[in-house]
């Protein structure tokens, strides 16, 4: 009887330990053709040469958004029906695609309703007359994509939302009606009085959102010293859920860009490794798609000041127009192996368990995964975890250090039940042998890695 | 034996499982959180408060998490109950959406509570500032800091060139001429033209001025847009125009500063003057150079003047429990210790800044000259608290300036008048005024 109750005890024991599961040959990724979204802030602004040509909407300086590894660019000063069509015709000129923003069609569908909150047929017809003679002047040009209908909305605007989605979808089938979220550090007031779930939530089932984009910039800077906003991955974690729950795809901003406004808010100015760290975060959170702010530095700011981001306000290439391209690069190379994987959840790992990065405090991680058995890290790690429709699992591991401090992150992860590990490092596939089940790697400042353990 | 086997596995299947443990435990009991804006203050105050609460309370534990971007991510935190400390000290936000959504705790025990000598909290803090914290009845928030602001001068520069401290706006204006003349290229003014809002220390100052407190608080009821039509915010811009739209009277480049490049400026005498408040020694104390001296004026007064001495303390920074904190009666108990005058004094020592309760900070002894020039106002002076209970304000729908923001930038560049913003506010509010009452359901 002890005899057997040892066996049993063993084989359960190895059962926790291994995962129950076999050895297996290296999975192969076809190319489906499936993309990652690229999208950017502020199109080439229509500013004219004294003859009246466009300096900026040119082919030159669409090619070289095509050439950055940008997919969708987005109007925002050339917000009339000229400079519309000349961007639309760059657009397809390069082989890019275009978000329209035209100011004639952002405030419709809201006054459209009675004092008990029922449409009013005159009113939405007139509003979808307005719409449709503005879209018919873009409507069938290739390069359209879709309408930037609203940056970061109050939940009030929801009702009014829902009825545009209805008209536009009648009108543009397989076009964007894009919306673009506020982050969890926007006030109450701002959000229109909801909570931040809420606020999400009803984004996607009242207006009936086929994806969900949203913004968060966390690279702050006090009295010159960097700071990580500490709901960045809470913010990431409310989207994330909400898109498994709804079966759709999220993208969100990265700051390519350093802002100031008056109340003494102040970001810092990206480097390569930030923008690197902001795109391997979001995708350890299963984003499908990345959102430059901005490609063409902002003109005027407003109540806000911008440094120039990845296109100066003269035209010339910035310095992060290099580093964002490189980056937007990496991602292409490797995007129809990650998109064929499914998000599962992250799991955190604090260096110092005694003094745990509040990011991770914020979020409700994974407590373990079956696959791996430990994990060693010199600092911080952020890993996503993911199945592919073959049940292999699939871990985005990213050095969860401020990349301002330059602080590079030796980890040990072992693996059970796994020989062998594909690596995607900065985009570019290595095959690995994992002695007794352990990957060593030694993760640069914002550095992120996808592992495919087999 | 089968029990010894059950154990070892058991033992074994739990290392297993905690070796896989990456969760991170919340608020602790007798472990008082306490998250806070660590910027210009430091945070040797609160550790000395912290060794005074622990004193006191044996087997407390009082645990601080400083950032300077404490602000923003408490709202995070608060909203969606993470990571949860049991007080949070923060800079002027939107506190009152958090109360009416039920975020944070009541504080009316509180408030009505002795601190010491038989005085309530509500009866220890300043008379006008007891419904700051106050929302539907109830009390959700302590105000934080105190404060002066106005014109801070270079003390040593003016004693060298016998230039006296003006007194009204007229001899700020023949002052601002004297310094071209004799100051050796010195400028009589420098500040943060991408923050210019540091003009409203001033700006707010003159406007009260001419209307009196009671016109203020009748302004800040946003009863009506006739409030915008107020002669006093016309005449204290005019003054701004007169001296800073002079763009002599700036140094060049203004308008590109932060308020630390101003500073700067200022403490290595470009400039003569610059818009502050009593926080900039604080602020700027690793980089003041030796044997400099600055002090704060009393706004000189407008003509007309009803009030002619008045500091705007620029009240906003607060103090909130959160309903989930996990240690609301230790919270309550810091807070009232905070509110005694041992701990008071012990603030204002350390900080240079005053708190809105009625001791006499003036009396503590080793404060610096320019910190006792910024006390001697706050005790002399008419405090313009401006606060506003109207949902248009908290919604952002009004302010004091509606339209635009803060306007001195472009007065300085003479993008616009004086008179021009003033109008420009009143028929942006006007205009608007029904749509604002409908979103804030006020109709």
């Amino acid at each position: 009887m002890k005899k057997i109750i040892s066996i049993v005890m063993i084989i359960g024991f190895m059962a926790l330990l291994s995962g129950c599961e076999d050895a297996r040959e290296e999975p192969i990724y076809e190319d489906l053709g499936d993309e990652m979204m690229i999208g950017a802030w502020v199109a080439p602004p229509p500013t004219k040469d004294s003859e009246g040509n466009y300096l900026y909407i040119t082919e030159e300086h669409y090619q070289n958004i095509k050439d950055s590894g940008i997919k969708v660019i987005y109007g925002l000063y050339d917000n009339t029906m000229p400079d519309i069509l000349a961007a639309l015709d760059m657009a397809e000129l390069v082989g890019i695609d275009y978000y329209v923003y035209h100011w004639g069609l952002r405030g419709l569908f809201q006054d459209v309703f009675d004092s008990q909150g029922n449409p009013i047929p005159e009113e939405v017809e007139s509003d979808f007359d307005t719409f449709k003679s503005i879209v018919d002047n873009f409507k069938d040009h290739k390069a359209f994509k879709g309408i930037k209908i609203w940056d970061e909305p109050s939940a009030d605007l929801y009702k009014g939302f829902a009825l545009y989605k209805t008209k536009f979808d009648e009108y543009l089938p397989g076009k964007d009606f894009y919306i673009n979220l506020f982050p969890t550090y926007a006030s109450i007031a701002q959000r229109g009085g909801v909570d931040y779930e809420e606020y999400v939530s009803q984004y996607v089932d009242l207006i009936g959102m086929e994806f969900i984009s949203y913004d968060h910039y966390p690279l702050m800077l006090f009295y010159e010293e960097s700071v990580l906003t500490d709901d960045y991955l809470l913010n990431l974690e409310i989207i994330a859920n909400q898109a498994v729950k709804s079966n759709i795809p999220f993208w969100l901003f990265i700051q390519t860009i350093s802002y100031s406004n008056i109340t003494g808010t102040q970001t810092r100015r990206p480097t390569e490794a930030d923008i690197r760290w902001q795109v391997a975060v979001s995708m350890a959170y299963g984003a499908k798609g990345i959102q430059h702010f901005t490609y063409w530095t902002p003109i005027e700011g407003g109540v806000e000041s911008f440094t120039p981001g990845m296109i100066e306000v003269d035209g010339k290439k910035g310095e992060l127009y290099e580093a964002a391209s490189k980056v937007n690069h990496e991602v292409l190379n490797f995007d129809h192996v990650y998109l064929q994987f499914d998000w599962k959840g992250v799991l955190t790992h604090s260096a110092d368990p005694d003094n745990v990065n509040v990011n991770f405090r914020m979020i409700s991680p994974l407590e373990s995964h079956k696959r791996i058995r430990s994990i060693k890290s010199e600092n911080d790690v952020l890993i996503g975890t993911f199945k592919d429709k073959d049940n292999n699992d699939g871990f985005m591991i990213v050095n969860f250090e401020d990349p301002f401090y330059g602080k590079t992150n030796e980890i040990e992860i072992r693996f059970n039940d796994a020989t062998h590990a594909i690596v995607f490092i900065k985009g570019e596939k290595e095959t690995v042998k994992l002695e007794k089940g352990v990957l060593k790697y030694d993760l640069e400042s914002g550095e992120g890695i996808f592992v495919i353990p087999y | 034996m089968k029990k010894v086997y059950l154990t070892i596995v058991i033992t074994i299947v739990s290392l297993v499982l905690m070796a896989c443990d990456i969760t991170d435990s919340g608020g602790q009991e007798n472990v008082l959180r306490i998250d806070f804006v660590e910027a210009g203050l430091g945070r040797e105050w609160l550790v000395q408060l912290k060794e005074k609460f622990e004193a006191k309370n044996p087997g407390v534990t009082v645990k601080l998490e400083g950032n300077p971007n404490m602000t923003a991510n408490a709202g995070p935190k608060i909203e969606n109950n993470r990571d949860i400390a049991d007080i949070y000290f923060l800079l002027e936000t939107n506190w009152q959406r958090w109360a009416t959504a039920g975020y944070l705790a009541n504080l009316d025990d509180l408030y009505a509570s002795e601190v010491e000598d038989g005085l309530t909290m509500e009866e220890k803090m300043v008379d006008e500032v007891i419904d700051f914290g106050k929302i539907n009845g109830s009390y959700y928030a302590i105000p934080w800091n105190d404060g002066v602001t106005g014109i801070v001068y270079n003390a040593g520069m003016f004693e060298e060139n016998n230039w006296e401290v003006p007194e009204t706006f007229d001899e700020l204006l023949a002052l601002a001429e004297t310094i071209k003349e004799e100051g050796r290229g010195v400028k009589p003014f420098t500040w943060p033209g991408q923050y210019s809002a540091y003009w409203n220390f001033v700006v707010y100052n003159w406007w009260a001025q001419i209307e009196g407190l009671d016109g203020m608080k009748e302004f800040y009821e946003f009863g009506s847009p006739e409030v915008f039509k107020q002669e006093g915010k016309l005449k204290a811009l005019q003054a701004f125009e007169l001296l800073i739209g002079d763009q002599s009277n700036s140094m060049n480049g203004v308008n590109g500063l932060i308020h630390t490049n101003s500073q700067m400026y200022f403490i290595n005498g470009i400039a003569a003057m610059i818009p502050n408040g009593i926080w900039i020694e604080s602020e700027m104390q690793h980089v003041i150079p030796e044997g400099f001296k600055m002090k704060m004026m009393q706004t000189p007064t407008l003509e007309g003047a009803k009030e002619p001495l008045i500091n705007n303390p620029q009240l906003g920074d607060f103090i909130v429990v959160p309903k989930h904190a996990k240690n609301l009666e230790l919270a309550k108990d810091f807070l009232r210790m905070m509110a005694t005058d041992e701990a008071l004094m012990l603030y204002t020592k350390l900080t240079g800044t005053p708190r809105p309760f009625k001791y006499d900070p003036t009396q503590i002894e080793g404060l610096s000259e320019f910190v006792l020039s910024a006390l001697e106002i706050w005790k002399n002076s008419k405090p313009l608290y401006a606060i506003s209970k109207n949902p248009m304000y908290f919604a952002n729908d009004l302010n004091t300036f509606p339209r635009s923001g803060a306007p001195y930038g472009e007065i300085y560049l003479g993008d616009t008048t004086a008179e021009e913003v003033w109008q420009k506010d009143y028929e942006y509010v006007v205009s608007r005024w029904d749509e604002f009452l409908k979103n804030n359901n006020m109709n």
